[in-house]
């Protein structure tokens, strides 16, 4: 049998190439009407009273007042309104939303709009905190009272904005009872739950289909629910199409972003080895919680990485702040955490005069070892491997020893690091339940029915090819449409990367159902649903046991110039290694590796947003920077084998690997470039300056 | 409002003639500076008269001192012929994106008058004639008399940027250097153009222009004129002097993209790296 490997053409590669592909802001129906939000302009303030001109015919707002049930976002932490009601808590948030049959009236009544506000004083410091979490491993007390040496850094991350190309979206009808949105959505079920909270409704008043998507990078994951239930209520109540389309400077002052970060790290030395870290983080959640408490665990979990520490005191926050919420982002927590670690380790091997190399090696993580929470890592680790391969394949050895001397501006890091697979901890067993189904019709074809989404990441093409694979069919014998809750089981969201592993794996589960069924010219359906492996142990409350079920892991090497009298980086090469378990189609991969380095070494040295009084100062495309193909280097990446026996032909995780561990990289080959600590990033040509100047004085 | 496609310059300064208009060469900054929210035209509350396709501004010229360049050229169609000097196609391939180059023109970039525009940084630095016509006059103004500040020129209304002249002139080492925010498709938190002239090691002529750093491109001609008549060597040894002289009268500032201490900096070490090369 072929190597599900081997590279095929992405099937929908041809209609988005052609502009056939349909985006949500390709739907035209009939009678269609145009829906904006009026915004706060305030960071806190409470609305003293709102002025509605009289309107023009057909012109309609909805706020608060019209929430048929709860005026909350469901998700973990039900604190984000729909529409603010008593006071707003950031700029940006939404008072209104204002139908129009046609944009122009649209645009004049949100304008025309008046809300009377009393400023309140505003917080955007870390004080106020929303969410507590910690954790212990062994005795990190004991091991800090008996400590040769102390060693204390803190580290520090921004904000990271998803910048997908397509911008948020949906269209909302209305038909026999039901209302339908269509979006542009990594989780289809949670915009659905959503709305079933918001609207308070049955199952079957609401729909929600996924529009094709043009990337979200999670930053289509719990946003979209907002808006869903914002633009329901008006469909509901006017029983015509609606459609709201975000613009770019909405999108990116309004939607969530990568929390900013500062962790604290203390470890405890002795005998030349790390016998304990004491590590607090702390997140930005901005106005709402939403989903900063899961992001805050994943942050934690991802505290040693890639290294075996026998002792951990780890503790986190995630704060309020009256700016604009944060939410999930690629990596979600992982790589501000691993940044720390990354540094923190290379920084300890310095600071003992050992070489940081060589002591980061000796507390890699082996196989049977204890994870952060006392969890076992069951499964082969192949590290060592992939260490040794990548430094060959950039010539790291000579590379480094070359760079330290003086006034050459070159430099190299390297990142080690892990990333969970799925949900954290039972929330794939407890909260999720992932549930697939294939049905096959009477002409032997085999439609594939989950909720998985396909935003660029190549899951119609990988789950066609795990189907077609075991059912050894023809790849158009398998057919997969996009996810439409009257059609598809729950099989949770498009996130954590666990489609190509839990979602495919259960959809290779049901195709060997259907394989021993199997009868000519018969419809019927399978279904499967997830089971967790029975060895896998975690509790909640105290954080200990197995976190998640598998693990991938990732080398990174990022070598850099920086010209010393601009102060500019420039990205010269950037070698990876990946173990995603089995690559389902090993030019998907590629893709997953060049994107998510490019977002994770930016991440570190070029991406920079900030606010002031919480007005983001990065409004759009000409002011958030992302990489051009002139900025990216070449790229050299390997992906190994090392099959997860859950996993469909052995894949485990891979959309978020490639981004975790490319800041830490690029801002170590910073430092050695320039010859001072980075504690901070994005490593910027500004801060480089202040660096610079601040240690030459 | 109206939509005006003129045929001729002279219908074209007709036009203009009538009153206040958008005059639109490529658009790529009028139509960013216009736009309405999604789906409404662009809010432009003027007539406009579109220029980039008047047949009579697209012209490169020799003639006799210098090179005259039609106002309407597209900035890609500079970037590759040959009697356009070296440093200002150097200047130009990082002009935009390669799209906008398509477009774009030196007449707009002049008339959209940003500090941080890249071609302006150079002209500056050639001694840039403006060439202003109206259906009255001509008139050839020095760049610095054309630009006074962000988005303000003295051009009026019944104007247009007919051509552009650069004086003829031959350096014996010529360096532009764009500090963007990235290294393609950005707009300049720093700029610089530095041109110089030695013969048997004296400094005849010496032009150094900046940008993103003042209201203006900035050029100082009395500090350039004290280092005429110089041997090289000594102009090399008063470069912290020289350094510590622009830092004093340009006035970066802060904002998105960087920040005013960044961009003295970086002033300084461009300025000290270009007069260390004549050591």
């Amino acid at each position: 049998m072929k190597n599900i490997s081997d590279s095929i053409p992405k099937v929908d590669a041809h209609e988005k190439l052609s502009g056939s592909a349909k985006y949500v802001s390709d739907y035209m129906l009939e009678d269609m009407h145009y829906a904006k939000t009026v915004r706060s302009p305030h960071a806190k303030a409470k609305i003293k009273a709102i002025h509605i001109p009289t309107l023009k015919p057909g012109v309609h707002v909805f706020g608060a007042k019209d929430i048929p049930a709860k005026n909350h976002v469901n998700m973990i932490f039900d604190d984000w309104p729909v529409f603010a009601e008593e006071t707003v808590n950031h700029v940006g948030e939404p008072v209104l939303l204002v139908v129009a049959p046609d944009r122009k009236l649209l645009k004049e009544t949100v304008d025309a709009i008046q809300v009377e506000y009393d400023p309140l004083t505003p917080e955007f410091s870390l004080k106020a905190f929303a969410v507590h979490k910690a954790f212990k491993k062994g005795d990190a007390e004991k091991a800090f009272s008996e400590a040769d040496e102390i060693i204390e850094e803190t580290y520090e991350t921004g904000y990271q904005e998803q910048a997908y190309i397509e911008p948020q979206g949906f269209i909302g009808t209305y038909e026999d009872g039901k209302t339908t949105l269509i979006g542009s959505i990594q989780c289809p079920y949670y915009v659905k739950n959503a709305l079933l909270v918001t609207l308070g409704c049955a199952e079957n008043e609401v729909q929600v289909i996924q529009a094709e998507v043009g990337g979200a990078f999670g930053g289509k994951e719990e946003f979209p629910s907002l808006m869903a239930c914002q633009l329901a209520i008006a469909v509901r109540t006017l029983k015509k199409p609606i459609k709201m389309i975000y613009e770019r400077e909405e999108d990116m002052a309004v939607t969530t972003k990568r929390h900013p970060s500062k962790t604290r790290m203390r470890a405890a030395i002795k005998d030349g080895r790390v016998q304990a870290i004491e590590a607090h983080v702390s997140l930005d959640a901005g106005a709402y919680t939403g989903l900063s408490g899961v992001v805050l665990s994943r942050a934690m979990l991802a505290v040693s990485s890639a290294y075996t520490i026998p002792n951990l005191d780890v503790s986190g926050h995630a704060y309020i702040t009256n700016t604009v919420p944060n939410g999930a982002f690629r990596g979600f927590g992982a790589p501000q955490m691993i940044f720390a670690i990354e540094m923190f380790m290379h920084h300890i091997g310095k600071a003992l005069g050992d070489d940081p190399y060589h002591f980061r090696r000796k507390h890699l993580v082996k196989q049977g070892d204890l994870t952060a929470t006392a969890g076992i890592y069951r499964d082969p680790i192949l590290m060592d491997k992939m260490i040794d391969k990548a430094t060959a394949m950039a010539d790291y050895h000579k590379k480094v020893h070359a760079y330290n001397a003086p006034d050459v501006y070159r430099g190299i890091g390297m990142s080690w690091f892990l990333h969970g697979c799925g949900f954290t901890g039972s929330g794939e067993a407890e909260h999720i339940k992932s549930k697939v189904r294939l049905r096959k019709d009477e002409a032997n074809r085999v439609h594939i029915l989950v909720a998985a989404v396909d935003m660029g990441q190549g899951a119609k093409t990988t789950l066609r090819k795990v189907v077609a694979h075991v059912l050894k069919l023809p790849l158009d014998q398998v057919i997969f449409d996009n996810p439409d809750t009257d059609r598809v089981p729950d099989s949770g969201p498009t996130v954590a990367s666990r489609t190509a592993m839990i979602v495919g794996g259960l959809l290779a589960r049901a195709a060997e159902k259907l394989k021993t069924s199997w009868e000519d010219g018969v419809a019927y359906t399978v279904e499967e649903q997830y089971k967790q492996p029975d060895y896998i142990k975690w509790d909640e409350d105290t954080m200990q046991g197995d976190a998640y079920p598998a693990y991938s892991w990732g080398v990174n090497i990022v070598e850099v110039a920086v010209d010393p009298v601009t102060y500019q980086v420039d990205v010269i090469g950037i070698w990876s290694v990946y173990d995603v378990g089995k690559a389902l189609d090993e030019r998907i991969i590629m893709g997953q590796a060049d994107g998510g380095q490019a977002q994770g070494v930016a991440y570190g040295y070029l991406e920079v947003m900030a606010h002031k009084q919480g007005v983001l100062q990065h409004k759009n495309m000409t002011d958030y920077i992302i990489p051009t193909s002139v900025d990216m280097a070449p790229t050299e990446n390997v992906v190994i084998d090392n099959p997860y026996a859950f996993g469909p032909y052995g894949a485990k995780g891979a959309g978020e690997l490639s981004l975790v561990g490319g800041a830490p990289a690029v801002a170590q080959a910073i430092e050695q470039a320039i010859g001072k600590k980075i504690c901070k990033i994005p490593a910027t040509p500004e801060h480089i300056e202040e660096l610079m100047r601040r240690e030459s004085h | 409002m109206r939509h005006i496609i003129p045929e001729t310059l002279e219908e074209a300064l007709h036009v203009i003639a009538q009153g206040p208009t958008i005059k639109l060469a490529g658009g790529t900054d009028i139509m960013v500076k216009h736009r309405a929210s999604q789906g409404l035209a662009a809010k432009l509350r003027q007539d406009v008269v579109y220029l980039l396709n008047v047949p009579d501004l697209h012209y490169i010229r020799k003639e006799d001192n210098g090179l005259r360049i039609g106002g309407m050229v597209p900035i890609e169609t500079l970037l590759h012929h040959d009697d356009v000097p070296k440093i200002l196609r150097d200047t130009l391939l990082d002009f935009a994106s390669p799209g906008l180059r398509y477009v774009a023109t030196l007449a707009g970039n002049i008339a959209n008058a940003s500090p941080a525009g890249d071609a302006l940084v150079t002209l500056y630095a050639l001694d840039a004639l403006v060439r202003l016509k109206s259906l009255e006059r001509t008139r050839d103004v020095p760049i610095e008399a054309v630009i006074v500040g962000p988005s303000q020129t003295t051009i009026q209304d019944d104007e247009l940027i007919e051509s552009v002249f650069l004086p003829d002139a031959s350096f014996t080492h010529t360096e532009w250097r764009k500090v963007g925010t990235r290294r393609a498709d950005a707009i300049s938190k720093v700029a610089f153009t530095g041109c110089v002239t030695l013969d048997n090691d004296i400094v005849q002529d010496i032009r150094l222009a900046f940008g993103a750093v003042f209201k203006t491109v900035y050029r100082n001609r009395s500090l350039e004129k004290a280092l005429i008549g110089q041997h090289r060597h000594d102009v090399v040894k008063q470069s912290d002097a020289l350094c510590e002289k622009y830092l004093e009268n340009i006035a970066p500032i802060d904002d998105q993209r960087s920040n005013a201490s960044y961009r003295n900096t970086v002033t300084k070490n461009l300025l000290k790296a270009f007069i260390e090369k004549l050591s």
